[in-house]
């Protein structure tokens, strides 16, 4: 996949999905998933990509499958009925069209988000004209992920040799206070420090930003990723008022 | 200090002004109102009610009425933020992620989501909170987009959890899950329809059970899953509440005072 | 006599919800070129100065008395005007490069060379303009290889010098230095200083906090004029002779003179040593005495998931033994100390304290035999006053007995109902020693014990540590202060890292120094003969 500026691929991905979900149809639900499945495979992401999709999609199958397919209290005729649980045919395939609608929705976001470069986007936002605070929080929460979560296993150690773990609801407890005391105590005192810092610096601009890091882009890329969503919203207009109850 | 054109900028700050702008309260109130006519609509058509079921306008809709509400906001919010408040929000975004994964590891079936976002609206206040909150949700859409249309209620929570600690309910330690309670059930309330008409069901198993029970004593789909919202949030932000109220206190006063935190005023 | 790009007249100035003025009488002036030193103790109030000087102070609430020139701005704060400098504007005349360079960075950017860029790309500078700055500044200051790596992933020492390359590149025609010296290796010194001295030639005014110890020593040696904070005010303590000869009676004289001290550490060496018998107490201390306290065989360590850092390592402690470390930064000294303490996983080798296994991965036994103070003394610290967090996890009626002991020793008495995280720095450090001394462990670990201390607090660590040798606590310790080494400890063991390392004397320099492996080279500096390697 050639590389598209973060903008184009969140632009196509949002109209894909909108598209796909108005329309109503399984079969085109069923495809998007596979080609997200081949894209993911094509750029060597299969295994993120499965993984990433099955932890959001696991339990949300399941639970649709519980809330519309066990229980199902409409007059049709049941396939199967014990205690409480009444499984219907209706049931079974309302589970199935709400279940394909949260695959499409999840595949082409994750899809998406794999193949953006998330520092790509995050100086996409700086350059977008959006508030400087918004590109700042989304570079800092990834910048800063990595670094607590190496702060809190060094604490995790020192606390280790001071007595801290036991056993028991008493013994966990006491663990969580001495990780995450120090850790919210460092955490906070540190935002204090940088945000002197960062005004300092000059920031939030009082101008337009120019970034550093420069996030390849075209004019063609410019005017697709305009024109696709508000294609993909007229689209999607006329297939609802058209009845887009396809089986 | 004279400030004629050519004089070079006043190393002097202008004093700051009072509370919100009027573009920030305009955006904030378009936010809300997007927020509640999607809620009325979704509650006066009751999609699930209509025969052949749940439709895909009322799923977009829904999906569309609350992520417009949430960038909204954001933009009512985001520009006015100290930046003090702005460096701590990622912060407490990650910290949160730490955190919930050292938490998460060992037990307890609740969501814990919410630490970060209400730990901002404790120290920096509700405008803040409530932009941890929609930061923090838009951010982990990129993980998993099924959370993008909860972020109105995200920053709803966050912007509770600032009005709590500004009437004081987070000084005393025991006030601080009561407000968590009356949090939760807001949260609850206003993100049952996206559970109900986005996805029609909910993000874990156990929730899930919850609502196919009230489905089967003959509840509508909104019903059921607002009773469930109703049992697992209030639960879930008493104790996001208690526990961040008990870091807020271990936290040295100077530091509290840095962020002119609502909770490092002391009782009389 | 020149304009000087700053003069700061500050008359008093006293934070929200302060008792009372905690500086007052202080002025600074900055004239191009110029290397103005200030020397104060930890707690002084001169990283106050800094960002005083610096524009990032007063926040609101705050009560300042000052009169400002800058820029050609003449500026006047009074208690309760409500004054407030605009950090922005005061920020492209004035740099501060702070004790904690993390805090620096934006933590939004994800090279250094981004980093470096951040406050260029504010401004809305040019991309290629940009380019050249960056390029620039890390070339002055050796960061030319490390420009795409990510700015938390450099060691210490190098991300000041990142932080500082950030500065560089924005030409504040004013910097200021919080302890930049400090917690440097050899090589990380040089670089700084000649940077220093770059900048001075092209007409940066610079000012340099210090806490007087050897670390700065040198740089104060070109210093146009030397003020000493103490209680909250500020003298001059030099002439402004445009090359001002060394300082006299300056807090490095000061400790130079402890190195007399010396001999009253009691001699150890495995010796029968009658105080040993109360520390650990029992049967085990009697069998300690023919067994070392501390033993490593062909010790290997890694960080996390990391290559090997160090391999090879053989060593044997006896009671009261003392040992430093020492190594250039980034050579692997914190991962051995984790590694002894059972906190990493050996990559090969064993660790015996009093003769028994220490086994990975089982804290709680391991927290009885031994003791690890850890480099960031705020990882550890979460209680609410001093005196709760030093006596926690202690039994029994003699821990508040214990707990004041302590705290009397390292001259905590007075800080005991304070916040651990309000003390000043060199405080901190002591409190979270006091955590570990405590327990009266057999074997003692610290992670660079004397950054962040001042002569007094470096003063009651010394005594600290040689009462624990005392009770027979075999100690182990990383430094960069090669004087402190030298008069605390029975001998040195220099860790090798690739390029010019550790001062010399301290440990060997000889031996091929790998790219990656670094090799562990036990060598005596006591010459008693003492056997290293079993």
């Amino acid at each position: 996949m050639a590389r598209l500026h973060p903008f184009t691929t969140a632009s196509f991905a949002a109209t894909t999905a909108v598209v796909v979900i108005a329309s109503g149809s399984r079969w085109a639900a069923a495809a998007t998933v596979l080609a997200c499945a081949v894209a993911a495979v094509r750029t060597g992401r299969l295994r993120r990509f499965a993984a990433a999709c099955a932890a959001v999609l696991g339990p949300l199958w399941a639970s649709q499958l519980m809330i519309h397919a066990l229980v199902d209290r409409s007059g049709a005729a049941a396939l199967w009925e014990v205690g409480p649980l009444r499984i219907t045919a209706g049931g079974l395939d309302t589970a199935l069209g709400l279940g394909l609608r949260a695959a499409v929705l999840v595949a082409v976001g994750t899809l998406a988000a794999l193949a953006v470069d998330r520092h790509d986007l995050v100086a996409a936002i700086d350059a977008a004209g959006v508030p400087a605070q918004l590109g700042y929080i989304v570079g800092a929460a990834f910048g800063l992920g990595p670094q607590l979560a190496g702060r809190s296993r060094a604490i995790g150690r020192a606390q280790a040799l001071r007595g801290a773990g036991g056993r028991g609801p008493a013994g966990w407890l006491r663990a969580v206070r001495l990780r995450a005391v120090p850790l919210v105590v460092a955490t906070v005192q540190d935002a204090a420090l940088r945000s002197g810092h960062l005004a300092a610096r000059g920031f939030p601009a009082s101008g337009a930003v120019v970034r550093y890091r420069e996030v390849a882009d075209s004019r063609r890329q410019r005017l697709a990723r305009r024109i696709a969503p508000a294609a993909g919203a007229v689209l999607a207009v006329v297939l609802i008022a058209g009845g887009g109850a396809l089986p | 200090m004279s400030t004629s054109p050519s004089a070079p900028p006043s190393l002097l700050a202008a004093p700051g002004s009072r509370g919100p702008s009027r573009r920030s309260t305009i955006l904030g109130a378009a936010g809300l109102a997007v927020l509640a006519g999607t809620y009325i609509v979704l509650l006066a058509t009751r999609p699930d009610a209509v025969a052949g079921g749940l439709g895909e306008a009322a799923a977009l809709g829904a999906f569309a009425g609350y992520l417009a509400a949430a960038l909204l906001l954001l933009a009512a919010v985001l520009p006015e933020l100290p930046t003090e408040a702005v460096v701590l929000i990622p912060a407490a975004l990650a910290l949160n992620i730490v955190l919930g994964q050292f938490v998460g590891s060992v037990m307890l079936p609740l969501y814990l989501d919410s630490i970060g976002t209400v730990l901002v609206g404790f120290l920096a206040g509700r405008r803040a909170g409530a932009a941890t909150g929609l930061m923090g949700t838009l951010i982990w859409s990129l993980f998993n987009p099924t959370v993008l249309p909860f972020a109105a209620g995200a920053g709803l929570i966050g912007f509770l959890a600032g009005t709590a600690a500004r009437w004081g309910l987070v000084r005393r330690v025991y006030l601080a899950p009561v407000a968590g309670l009356a949090t939760g059930v807001v949260a609850g309330v206003v993100s049952a329809p996206v559970a109900a008409f986005v996805f029609g069901g909910t993000s874990g198993v156990g929730t899930g059970a919850l609502v196919a029970a009230f489905r089967s004593m003959g509840d509508g789909l909104l019903s059921a899953v607002t009773k469930q919202a109703l049992i697992s949030d209030p639960g879930d932000k008493a104790v996001v509440f208690l526990a961040v109220a008990l870091l807020v206190a271990a936290l040295p006063p100077r530091l509290l005072r840095g962020f002119r935190s609502p909770a490092a005023r002391r009782d009389p | 006599m020149t304009e000087p790009l700053l003069r700061y007249e500050l008359d008093s100035y006293a934070p929200a919800a302060a008792a009372g003025p905690v500086l007052s009488g202080c002025i600074v002036e900055v004239a191009p070129g110029t290397l103005t030193v200030v020397h104060g103790t930890s707690g002084s109030g001169k990283s106050l100065l800094g960002s005083m000087l610096a524009g990032l102070l007063p926040h609101g609430g705050d009560a300042l008395d000052a009169r400002v020139r800058l820029a050609g701005q003449r500026l006047a704060f009074h208690p309760g005007d409500g004054a407030l400098p605009d950090r922005a504007a005061w920020g492209r005349h004035v740099g501060l490069l702070p004790q904690d360079a993390r805090t620096l960075f934006s933590a939004a950017r994800a090279t250094v060379a981004e980093e470096i860029a951040f406050a260029l790309e504010q401004r809305g500078m040019e991309r290629a303009t940009m380019q050249r700055r960056v390029g620039e500044a890390a070339g002055g200051l050796g960061l030319d290889a490390l420009l795409a790596a990510d700015p938390f992933a450099l060691s210490g020492g190098q991300q000041r010098l990142a932080a500082l390359a950030a500065l560089v590149a924005a030409r504040t025609p004013v910097l200021v230095l919080d302890e930049p010296f400090a917690g440097l290796d050899s090589a990380a010194r040089r670089a700084l200083a000649a940077a220093l001295a770059r900048l001075r030639a092209r007409g940066t005014g610079v000012v340099l906090l210090g806490n007087g110890l050897e670390d700065d020593a040198g740089a104060a040696s070109g210093a146009d004029a030397v003020l000493r904070l103490g209680s909250g005010t500020l003298r001059r303590e030099a002439a402004t002779a445009p090359d001002a000869a060394r300082v006299e009676g300056s807090p490095s004289a000061r400790a130079d003179a402890r190195t007399h001290r010396a001999p009253e550490v009691p001699s150890t060496a495995g010796g029968a040593d009658p105080a040993s018998d109360s520390a650990s107490g029992g049967a085990r201390s009697r069998s300690a005495h023919s067994l070392p306290r501390l033993k490593l065989i062909g010790l290997a360590a890694a960080p996390d998931g990391g290559p090997v850092a160090v391999r090879g390592l053989d060593l044997e402690l006896g009671p009261g033994e003392r040992l430093a470390l020492t190594g250039a930064n980034g050579a692997g000294k914190t991962t051995v100390l984790a590694t002894i303490a059972g906190l990493l996983p050996p990559a090969a080798g064993t660790v015996l304290v009093d003769g028994a296994p220490i086994r990975p991965g089982r804290p709680a036994e391991t927290a009885r035999r031994l003791g690890l103070a850890l480099q960031h003394p705020a990882d550890q610290l979460f209680e609410r006053t001093v005196e709760r967090e030093v006596r926690f996890g202690l039994r029994g009626p003699r821990a508040g007995a214990e707990t004041a002991e302590i705290l009397e020793q390292l001259g905590l008495r007075d800080d005991a109902r304070t916040h651990p995280w309000e003390l000043p720095a060199a405080k901190r450090r002591l409190a979270a020693l006091a955590t570990v001394l405590v327990r009266k462990p057999g074997v003692l670990l610290l992670d660079e014990p004397t950054s962040d201390l001042d002569a007094d607090a470096r003063d009651r660590l010394e005594d600290a540590l040689a009462a624990a040798a005392g009770r027979g606590a075999a100690i182990v310790f990383t430094t960069h202060d090669a004087a402190f080494a030298a008069r605390t400890t029975d001998r040195q063991e220099g860790l090798r890292a690739p390029g010019p390392g550790t001062a010399p004397g301290i440990s060997g320099t000889t031996g091929r120094s790998g790219r990656r492996r670094r090799r562990w080279r036990p060598r005596s500096a006591r010459g008693d003969g003492s056997p290293v390697r079993p």
